[in-house]
């Protein structure tokens, strides 16, 4: 039997972010919440998750930066970005630095997961990371 | 011409964009929070008219979460309507961003919001967006001031060679033969004053059509 899909959540929303995590688990997802950029990144370095779903604004490191800074060290970990600060401006820019897809808060959960799920299908074919298997 | 808003209205509006992205936050949450009763819900265990109340309940949430989703996009649009004084704005969005906005003052009058079929090609005019909104809001008010219960008001886009815009169509079936036509008696309000003063701003103008139309006339650049 395979291990369960990796799932990151970045927000600084607590309530949010925990009650997200507890339903994607009843979903057999293995995930873990960070509660800002400087967690995530941590995260990341320390186990990277097959995806991030990554608030934009958020105190400290923004979401924008976290994302350029995980697709740089990490092309093949895919993120997703989730935010209520929705713009057509920060989805082209989301897009522009490497962020699989763009949803404006709230998501249906059937909506989100299979957004994970294609971004779980899309890094098999993303390149390899640079010293890593 | 100079179709700027002003800063108080740029200050408000931007304060109101900012805050109907921290009540997208609330409503994730209370979806996220609703949706995780539901899943306990369905996990296999106790059955009864107590879980089927509980779910009756969540579904109700969940509508409401929808509207407010909706609700709070429709405020979203509005205040960034101040953002540029000038752009291109396509009509029919417009159109109906202002008929959803303007739903709940008809229903309160029990008139009738109806969008007509929209041109197959897009309408779009360099203008003010604040501006003409601002028009058709007035518009709207103008005629739901006048119109008996049981009235529908149309609205779609109009265009000639020179000019486009939007007509307005009433149609009161209840209104007494006696009355003055009903462009007449809108052109006596005071909204109307407001409707060809935010038209002005826009280079346009507002002018009545026939007995229970009106015509909002932007100018073109």
């Amino acid at each position: 039997m395979g291990r369960k899909p990796r799932v990151l959540i970045v927000d600084d929303e607590q309530d949010f972010a925990n009650t997200l995590a507890e339903r994607l688990a009843l979903r057999d997802f293995d995930t873990e919440v960070k509660k800002d950029g400087e967690g995530a990144l941590a995260a990341v370095e320390n186990n990277p998750p097959d995806v991030v779903v990554l608030d934009i604004r958020m105190p400290g490191i923004g979401g924008f930066e976290v994302l350029r800074r995980i697709k740089s060290a990490h092309p093949r970990v895919q993120v997703i970005l989730l935010t209520g600060h929705g713009s057509t401006g920060d989805g082209i820019k989301g897009m522009e630095l490497g962020a699989f897809d763009y949803l404006i808060k709230p998501v249906d959960i059937k909506d989100l997961m299979k957004k994970i799920r294609a971004a779980i299908e899309s890094s098999r074919f993303s390149p390899k990371e640079q010293g890593k298997s | 011409m100079s179709y700027a808003v002003g800063d108080e209205i740029e200050f408000l509006a931007r304060l109101t964009a900012s805050m109907t992205h921290e009540i997208r936050n609330v409503f994730a949450i209370i979806q996220e929070s609703s949706g995780l009763m539901g899943d306990l819900l369905d996990i296999p265990g106790e059955e009864g008219p107590k879980k089927e109340r509980h779910k009756g309940i969540l579904s109700k949430i969940q509508d409401q979460v929808n509207r407010g989703v909706g609700l709070v996009g429709q405020l979203n649009k509005l205040a960034h309507l101040a953002d540029d004084p000038e752009k291109k704005v396509d009509l029919t969005d417009l159109l109906a961003l202002m008929v959803a906005v303007s739903r709940r003052l008809a229903a309160l009058r029990e008139v009738e919001l109806v969008l007509a079929p929209c041109p197959t090609q897009q309408v779009e005019v360099e203008t003010s967006p604040f501006y003409v909104s601002m028009a058709l809001h007035y518009c709207l008010e103008t005629c739901l001031g006048i119109l008996a219960p049981g009235a529908r008001i149309k609205l779609g886009i109009w265009q000639d060679d020179k000019a486009v815009g939007f007509r307005i169509n009433c149609e009161d079936m209840n209104r007494n033969q006696t009355d003055s036509n009903i462009s007449t008696q809108a052109a006596s309000t005071p909204q109307w004053a407001a409707v060809e003063k935010a038209m002005e701003k826009v280079n346009g103008s507002a002018r009545l059509d026939n007995d229970s139309c009106i015509i909002l006339e932007i100018g073109l650049p």
